[in-house]
């Protein structure tokens, strides 16, 4: 990767320590529910033909008495690694940290690293939309940087939207001086095999996301997305709508979040409406990766629409119903819609983030040693 | 209108107290505050009913309004989507919590954006003196008391420890003062168990019955011997008190309230030593020292527009902003200065009686009424306007329920007036709190004679915020008790109806019943069971027209109120005739023999027209001893007594008052009687006095002076 600096060797080659494979420690809390631990699984998957893997898990307090999430469990049975709980001290050339909003009901971390290279992956933007922030940021990077020995520490956002809040968070304070932030972004691998869309799409919409009151709208904004003219509704992580079932329009079927499986789920409906609260963002949006791969025709508010392209159709809370009949009177574009953002999921292919690992990490390096051997 | 819509995230009844107190800080800082119905569970107790209901609220919030959270800190899932429910549209939301982190702050403001649509603004109390760290209420903050000061102080002791039977005798004697009143605030526990071995000699509040703005407007010093952390209740009094330039005493060991808060003066720490701390003191350098507390630090912070930073009141064209210190108080224009409450009670009693004292009022404006449904016919035919009040129902689910809505309706009739007059047993919650809340001149029309077996101490203990105590006296004086005494009590001759008719008037009133019923009689038999809810005499009535059917010289007169239930039974009889009147009296001054109830008003009817009488007393739980009453009548031979349900005494009764001259022998001892003056103009004088007087008698209404200082 070209940096415009002089060509470095590395420490490695410096010292003249042999060849070997990287050592990469991902380190999170992995009870996480959603998006971050199946985008872990997914990374786990695409690392270890690659890398030497550790997988650290932190007992946070924010999943105190949560089971490791199945999709992890999954991925670690089958690149055949084992999940080693806090222990003292994790060595590695780059150590990961996924997520680390998880430390923020923490007051300490028991265990200390010592790695190169550490990378902080923001799976959760640092601000929400109008600039407040998300949660105490600087509490979570304080915590993992007084364990940590490192060459280098980076943040890692993991899309452009996400890098955006991060830079303005940087600038924001002294206290943020200690992390760079990386060139690229550490984005969210998506291996889900991509099923065909439907030739007679119908108006079967629905939507899936934890329940939590930031991945709704407010109800007349629903009632709008989701209204009479609808064939069919299924809202899935509805458990709050569940809470006061009397508001709950009849034509709505809400199930609670795990309660069907997300493909069959995905089979159910042909349009993928995904708005969140208006004062919450999502950062990568993997929900939306999976509607796309399931061949589904996902309808986004814009800023939400920009990490996958083009093909997802940007829409406000007042002409979903339009678009919508807009798709159904005219299939072929319905298909050719969904089948170009199926296209487009191919940056995210395991493959491509290898790649990017390869040569993202290698850059930090050489920046890093860089600045050794000046 | 915007509004303040006020809720808590507290999960106990306590927080649900601290809204009341909050909201009605609010209210008497000129704020509109309001609850919405759903936030308020279903279940609560009665006082919290009762500080909640003016302020219930069943429209959602709108554009312009905003919502005030307490205790946001225990903010739930659950709380969450009920507030999701109860917000339609984005709202400017300010919450109050104590936040332990950085983060704790950051979560709940991204939680409640999601709610509200729009961020919120957090105010930690954490830093709060008063909070106690995660035990807070609310901001404390309060508002100028609105009446001046008594003349006589008016000292309120904020827990002093009662079980401590020196300190106790150390209350007492403070009590004992010529120099100020004493009034205790204390818990619920503490205050029944000092009334049970103490009664009811010092005026005693708990927590729960008074909020600190109506309270504040009793108190010239206060003495508090508890801390405040955790109370938001007393905290907010203490602002109020502040605020007001009341001093304030730290009679709390180690004096850290004087410590942290400088308006505070340390005092003895027990009520025996505070008597001549406060005479040598504090009662000679009371203006100073009021003028040192207002003038404080401490109280500055109590401003509203210091604990409330960013909350301004909400104007129909203009953005919300903070009223001008001191916040105007709104005068409504008093659509009623002088109201008479007279209570159901069993028959129409309580009502003839207001009505009688109040045509004999002579104050500028027309005293005007709130009566029951079965009362307010009879006040109408008295000349008065009356507001309708709402009976007790079965159908209702609690017992209090009616009182709640009429709390609302005597709220709304009195806002801006004087005087209330209230004339009945029992002192409801709506009367209560309308003279706290309404500042009101209470004036207390108390019949005597209760039953030996009654309870009375809950109405005894609210005497507490009446000016005056009017009680008229029974005819016989081994009838008249003393339930409690004191330069505001002041008792009068019988409250009664005096129908008087000339020898030539009695003849021609006969003669006209002669004619219009087209009987000729010689007796005249009156009977007077069953006026208003009275308990059911049907069937005493009915053997009653049996027993005069034989007697061919008598015309049998059954006298009901309008609006009484009739029996088709009565009916028929060729001596008996049903008449629906307001006029009674009319009627019994031409009677020769009256059968009726002992009721204090138709007993001193028929002692004051000297009419012979058989009295079935009536006697339920809840009402006066109308046994002894009419006992008191037949021992002097003035009248018989005959159980309801002795009918074959009845039937003999009546056979010697009409055929064995027993009518014309107590017709003689009743000329002959030497009774009391009837007091109706002596207690409209006495309401008159309290209602006229411009020289700060408001101060007096919690007077309620120990028994050795008459």
């Amino acid at each position: 990767m070209q940096t415009g600096r002089p060509q470095a060797m590395t420490a490695g080659d410096a010292f003249g320590a042999p060849q070997r494979r990287r050592r990469i420690a991902l380190v999170l809390d992995p009870r996480f529910p959603g998006g971050t631990a199946t985008a872990v699984a997914a990374e786990i998957r695409a690392l270890s033909p690659m890398a030497e893997l550790q997988i650290i898990g932190l007992e946070t307090a924010m999943f105190r008495d949560r089971k490791v999430n199945a999709a992890l469990e999954d991925a670690l049975e089958e690149a055949s690694l084992e999940l080693r709980w806090t222990p003292p001290v994790v060595r590695a050339d780059t150590i990961i940290f996924h997520n680390p909003s998880c430390l923020k009901f923490d007051a300490a971390l028991p265990v200390r690293f010592s790695c190169a290279t550490a990378l902080l992956v923001t799976h959760e933007n640092f601000l929400r939309p109008g600039g407040a922030e998300s949660f105490d940021v600087a509490h979570c990077l304080s915590l993992i940087g007084s364990r940590l020995v490192c060459r280098s520490r980076w943040l890692a956002p993991v899309s452009p939207a996400n890098r955006r809040g991060v830079e303005a968070w940087l600038q924001q304070g002294e206290a943020q001086a200690s992390w760079d932030l990386t060139p690229f972004d550490w984005f969210n691998v998506c291996d889900m095999p991509l099923g065909p869309p439907t030739r007679s799409p119908r108006d079967l919409r629905g939507r899936h996301s934890r329940p939590g009151p930031e991945k709704f709208p407010p109800m007349a904004v629903m009632l709008r997305h989701f209204s009479a003219q609808a064939e069919r509704v299924v809202i899935l992580g509805g458990d709050g709508f569940l809470m006061e079932p009397d508001d709950v329009p009849a034509h709505w079927d809400v199930r609670r979040f795990g309660e069907t499986d997300v493909n069959r789920f995905l089979e159910e409906i042909d349009f993928f409406v995904y708005f969140t609260h208006p004062l919450w963002r999502e950062s990568f949006g993997r929900v939306i990766a999976e509607a796309i791969a399931a061949g589904k025709m996902v309808l986004t508010d814009p800023a939400t629409a920009e990490v996958f392209g083009p093909a997802v159709v940007r829409a406000d809370a007042n002409d979903v119903d339009g678009t919508i009949a807009a798709f159904i009177a005219d299939p072929a574009r319905y298909a050719a819609c969904v089948e170009a953002a199926q296209d487009g999921l191919a940056r995210f292919r395991p493959e491509a983030f290898r790649a990017m690992v390869q040569g993202g990490l290698a850059h930090l390096e050489e920046r890093s040693d860089a600045l050794l051997l000046l | 209108m915007p509004f303040f819509f006020c809720d808590t995230c507290g999960p106990e009844t306590r927080h649900l107290e601290d809204l009341a107190v909050f909201v009605s800080q609010l209210a008497a800082a000129g704020f509109p505050a309001r609850v919405h119905v759903g936030s308020v569970p279903a279940d609560l107790g009665r006082n919290l009913q009762f500080d909640l209901a003016p302020y219930l609220i069943d429209r959602r919030p709108a554009e312009g309004d905003r919502v005030l959270l307490l205790a946001a800190h225990h903010l739930t899932d659950a709380k969450l989507v009920a507030l999701r429910r109860l917000s339609g549209e984005a709202l400017r939301c300010s919450a109050f919590g104590t936040f332990p982190s950085r983060q704790a702050a950051i979560g709940l403001r991204a939680k409640l954006s999601y709610v509200f649509g729009s961020e919120p603004d957090l105010h930690d109390l954490t830093e709060d003196a008063w909070s106690g760290g995660s035990n807070s209420g609310g901001p404390v903050f309060g508002t100028p008391r609105r009446s001046e000061p008594a003349g006589l102080p008016r000292l309120l002791l904020v827990e002093p420890d009662l079980a401590d039977p020196r300190e106790a005798a150390g209350v007492v004697a403070l009590a004992l003062s010529r120099r100020l009143r004493v009034a205790i605030l204390t818990n619920g526990r503490a205050k029944r168990a000092w009334q049970t071995t103490q009664g009811i000699g010092v005026p005693i509040f708990h927590y729960g019955e008074v909020l600190p703005a109506d309270l504040a407007e009793r108190v010239d010093v206060c003495a508090t011997f508890t801390p405040l952390l955790g109370n938001y209740r007393l905290q907010c009094l203490v602002a109020n008190l502040g605020r007001s330039g009341v001093p304030l005493l730290d009679a709390t060991p180690g004096h850290a309230l004087a410590a942290a808060l400088d308006l505070f003066v340390r005092a003895p720490v027990n009520a025996a030593t505070l008597a001549p701390f406060l005479e040598a003191e504090i009662l000679p350098n009371l203006a100073g020292l009021g003028r040192l507390t207002a003038d404080s630090r401490t109280a500055a912070g109590f401003a509203p527009e210091a604990a409330l930073p960013d909350v301004r009141a909400p104007t129909p064209d203009a953005p919300p902003t903070l009223p001008p210190n001191p916040p105007p108080i709104p005068t409504p224009t008093p659509f009623a200065s002088l109201t008479f409450v007279p209570t159901n009670g069993i028959g129409l009693g309580h009502a003839q009686r207001c009505a009688l004292v109040a045509g004999e009022i002579r104050t500028a404006q027309r005293p005007v009424f709130a009566a029951f449904p079965s009362c307010t016919r009879l006040v109408q035919s008295y000349g008065f306007d009356v507001m309708p009040m709402i009976s007790r129902s079965d159908f209702h689910r609690q017992s209090f329920e009616n009182d709640l809505a009429n709390y609302g309706r005597l709220r709304a009739l009195t806002a801006g007036g004087r005087t209330l007059v209230f004339d009945g047993g029992y002192v409801f919650d709506s009367i209560y709190r309308t003279i706290l809340e309404n500042r009101l001149r209470g004036v207390w029309i108390r019949r005597g004679l209760w039953q030996t077996s009654q309870d009375n101490s809950v109405a005894l203990d609210r005497e507490k915020v009446f000016a005056r105590v009017i009680v008229p006296l029974e005819a016989f004086a081994e009838l008249n008790t003393r339930y409690s005494q004191g330069d505001h009590v002041r008792e009068v001759g019988p409250v009664v109806r005096q129908a008087t008719l000339a020898a030539d008037g009695r003849a021609a009133l006969r003669a006209s019943l002669a004619e219009r019923y087209g009987l000729d009689f010689d007796r005249l038999v009156v009977s007077l069971l069953g006026g208003g809810v009275a308990a059911d005499r049907g069937a005493q009535i009915q053997a009653l027209c049996g027993m005069m059917e034989p007697r061919s010289d008598v015309l049998h007169l059954v006298v009901l109120w309008p609006g009484a239930r009739q029996e088709p039974g009565w009916f028929g009889w060729q001596r008996t005739r049903v008449v629906r009147t307001e006029r009674a009296g009319l009627l019994l001054a031409a009677a020769d023999l009256c059968v009726g109830a002992a009721g204090y008003n138709l007993f001193h009817e028929v002692l004051y027209t000297r009419t012979p009488a058989i009295f079935l007393p009536q006697m339920g739980p809840f009402m006066d001893d109308q046994r002894a009453r009419a006992r008191a009548a037949s021992e002097r031979g003035l009248a018989s007594v005959v159980e309801p349900a002795e009918l074959m005494r009845l039937d003999r009764e009546i056979t010697r008052y009409l055929a064995r001259g027993e009518a014309e022998a107590a017709a003689a001892k009743l000329r002959r009687l030497d009774l009391p003056e009837p007091g109706n103009r002596a207690a409209a004088r006495q309401i008159e006095e309290v209602h006229d007087d411009d020289a700060g008698l408001l101060g007096d209404d919690v007077a309620h002076h120990a028994a050795s200082r008459r």
